[in-house]
């Protein structure tokens, strides 16, 4: 891809990522949540292996690391539903409306599934770019 | 709010002359695409209320919100909806690669192995 | 204890990816199916309500006895697959076992749930993983099958979310209990059912629904193909009748009766001209489900305890004849009928008992479920029964035709059957003969189910009441 593109992605990336994790930590509070933040997220690193190429968007994540991390976040994904009243109750209050730190079954279950939407996506376009 | 089903429906029957008609594999999975959106279309429809607010609790209309918001539900399944549509195409997508790959052709015509 | 049956097979498909071993799938297929039989000895009604939430509110998991009956066999099936799998799939089979317990997910959340967004989401993850394992063999008839059936199963996958979304839009609410208390029979209604029965024809191969079936079995593995073959269709045909259940429409339609006869039909003609013997199994089982499409129609106790007979019958005896068949590709690596003749006396007892009980000779489980299809179309008419019987006879004559090729030809060779691949045959042949000999055994898990299908009124009170 020309200059123009690639200069624009490399002053972009950051802000891009920062904005897919604030969707993500807010979703209790405002529209969004696990599957959108982990879209964002994602199309930002898609962005770097469009305009660079396949081994710049290697620099950011590999491969396998993505595989690994997938796999991590989803059997912790079950321990959070086994293990949700005590998360309940002993590490944050619940139903306190306006505040970042509260309804926990919302904010792990949204952490874990944008992380694991996330490795998915990026996995799918590396694998789908490999021609 | 006649008009909005009106658009669903012109909008599902472009999406199923693409699936039906074109011979591109490509065009075809644009083609289920646009028909899945088309429901999503129709879903939120028909959560619709005249004059509604968005289902959002701020510090404004925290006490009456059941009665003046749309109702969230149909957004709810539309989300739910939107990532089945994703990993539907993703595979899709994936199989499309594979036939390239195989057959060097995306010509559905060309693709007769099978027969019987 | 629903919670952690699927959290453990969620937790399988994941730990099968990272940790490269199989075993963790087949234990907890196995699990899963230990804990349906634990479920099955509660006489009441279970329900479940997902986090808490009770029934209008929140989604509801209810285990009736027509959804512990069908539990049942899609476990028990999967679980024998997948002990079958462990010598038959030879490459990438981390890969393979991680779908197969994806498709366990989907079959077992289909056949429990109680609320229809939800069924929608679990009949999706059954149809990607599907969509998926057609294309496993990375070959070209795999791919031609797995794009054809993608297509078609996503359109008709979305028709059954266009009647959702008209259902929803008409009463305001997504249980199955509080549907079937606030459904009239007005016209809007009658719309998103034909698009909802015609969403599950597409799983259960009703005839204009039926096109993708050959193809996509002829591109799979053997196992794969008794999949479909036994326990997705009979999660179809299950789709349909709780869409029938909610809408308070067990009776007599002719509607129905009429598919069920052009299926039957159109199944065991196209059978007999098959070469290839995995496309002749995949048109039998296309009649077979012609035979329990017809017998719902009726309506009558009779015919619905003889339709779920037929399910259960389908389902073991196809997964024997695949099971058979698939030890016959995996020795010769061909697939045509005149090229897989094999001298091996144990394995054509196995088949042969399989293929007697299909065309339904006593004292095999064939012929109790078709003597019950006999006598209730006999109380309706008796042209149908002689349809039925001219369908039988066809189905004899390409059994005949399998296990002559297969086992009478002259160019036959010496072969070794592997034990791992050998023990489902057995297990299946034994159960064929038991439920023909006792049919009581198969008639205690069904009348239940029939009875609780007829009876709509407790299953409300049980899930809205309770």
């Amino acid at each position: 891809m020309d200059i123009i593109v690639r200069t624009i992605v490399k002053g972009l990336f950051p802000f891009i990522m920062l904005f897919g994790v604030y969707i993500l930590l807010h979703g209790h509070l405002t529209p969004g949540g696990s599957f959108p933040g982990g879209v964002i997220i994602a199309s930002g690193v898609a962005l770097i292996a469009i305009s660079f190429g396949l081994r710049k968007a290697e620099r950011v994540i590999k491969e396998e690391t993505a595989h690994i991390i997938e796999g991590l976040v989803a059997l912790l994904l079950v321990l959070i539903v086994l293990f949700e009243s005590f998360a309940r109750y002993v590490l944050m209050p619940t139903g306190m409306v306006f505040e970042l730190w509260s309804a926990p079954q919302v904010l792990f279950l949204n952490l874990a599934g944008g992380v694991m939407v996330s490795m998915a996506l990026i996995l799918i376009i590396f694998l789908l770019m490999k021609e | 709010m006649l008009e909005i089903y009106v658009g669903m429906v012109l909008v599902a029957l472009i999406g199923m002359y693409c699936i039906v008609w074109k011979k591109n594999m490509i065009k075809k999975v644009i083609g289920l695409g646009i028909f899945t959106n088309s429901i999503h279309l129709l879903l939120i429809a028909i959560g619709f209320r005249a004059g509604g607010i968005p289902p959002i609790v701020t510090r404004v209309n925290a006490n009456y919100l059941a009665l003046q918001a749309v109702d969230p539900l149909p957004q709810a399944l539309v989300l739910t909806s939107i990532v089945i549509q994703l990993s539907v195409t993703a595979l899709a997508l994936g199989i499309v690669t594979l036939a390239y790959r195989h057959m060097k052709t995306l010509d559905t015509e060309r693709m007769n192995r099978l027969r019987g | 204890m629903i919670t952690y049956v699927l959290l453990v097979l969620f937790a399988a498909t994941f730990l099968v990816l990272i940790i490269k071993r199989d075993e963790i799938a087949i234990a907890a297929i196995l699990f899963s199916f230990f804990s349906m039989c634990y479920m099955f000895l509660n006489p009441e009604i279970t329900v479940f309500g997902f986090g808490g939430w009770s029934p209008p509110f929140g989604i509801v998991w209810v285990l009736d006895k027509l959804s512990v009956f069908l539990a049942l066999l899609v476990t028990g099936v999967s679980s024998v697959i997948a002990v079958y799998s462990l010598k038959y799939i030879k490459e990438r089979r981390h890969r393979y076992y991680t779908l197969l317990s994806l498709i366990t997910i989907g079959l077992l959340g289909v056949s429990l749930t109680g609320d229809i967004f939800n069924l929608y989401v679990f009949f999706e993850i059954l149809s990607v993983s599907s969509y998926a394992l057609v294309a496993f063999f990375l070959d070209e008839g795999a791919i031609e099958g797995a794009f054809k059936y993608l297509m078609v199963g996503s359109v008709t996958s979305l028709f059954i979310l266009i009647g959702i979304s008209m259902l929803y839009g008409l009463t305001g609410t997504l249980n199955f209990a509080d549907l079937a208390s606030k459904i009239s029979h007005s016209n809007p209604y009658m719309i998103a059912l034909g698009l909802l029965v015609a969403g599950f024809s597409l799983k259960a191969t009703i005839i204009p629904f039926h096109a993708w079936k050959p193809d996509a079995i002829e591109g799979t593995p053997a196992p794969i193909g008794a999949i479909f073959t036994s326990i997705s269709t009979a999660i179809g045909v299950y789709g349909i009748l709780r869409i029938l259940f909610i809408f308070n429409l067990i009776q007599l339609n002719w509607v129905l009766i009429s598919f069920g006869v052009i299926t039957m039909l159109v199944g065991a003609f196209l059978a007999l001209v098959q070469v290839n013997v995995k496309r002749m199994l995949a048109y039998s089982g296309i009649s077979q489900i012609g035979y329990i499409i017809m017998v719902i129609g009726f309506g009558t106790l009779l015919g619905i305890t003889s339709g779920l007979y037929h399910i259960l019958n389908n389902a073991l005896i196809k997964t024997l004849l695949f099971m058979g068949i698939g030890i016959g590709i995996y020795l010769t690596g061909k697939e045509n009928l005149d090229e897989i003749g094999m001298k091996s006396t144990p394995l054509l007892i196995c088949v042969g008992i399989g293929l007697l009980s299909l065309s339904g000779i006593p004292p095999l489980n064939g012929f109790v479920s078709k003597w019950l299809i006999f006598m209730a179309s006999w109380e309706i008419s008796p042209i149908l029964t002689a349809i039925a019987i001219i369908a039988s006879a066809i189905t004899l004559a390409y059994s005949f035709k399998i296990f002559s090729s297969m086992f009478l030809t002259t160019k036959r060779i010496e072969v070794k059957i592997p034990k791992i691949l050998f023990i489902p045959v057995v297990i299946l042949t034994i159960l064929c003969v038991l439920i023909g000999v006792f049919p009581q055994i198969g008639l205690n898990i069904i009348e239940p189910a029939a009875n609780a299908l007829l009876n709509q009124n407790q299953y409300i009170t049980a899930v809205l009441g309770g």
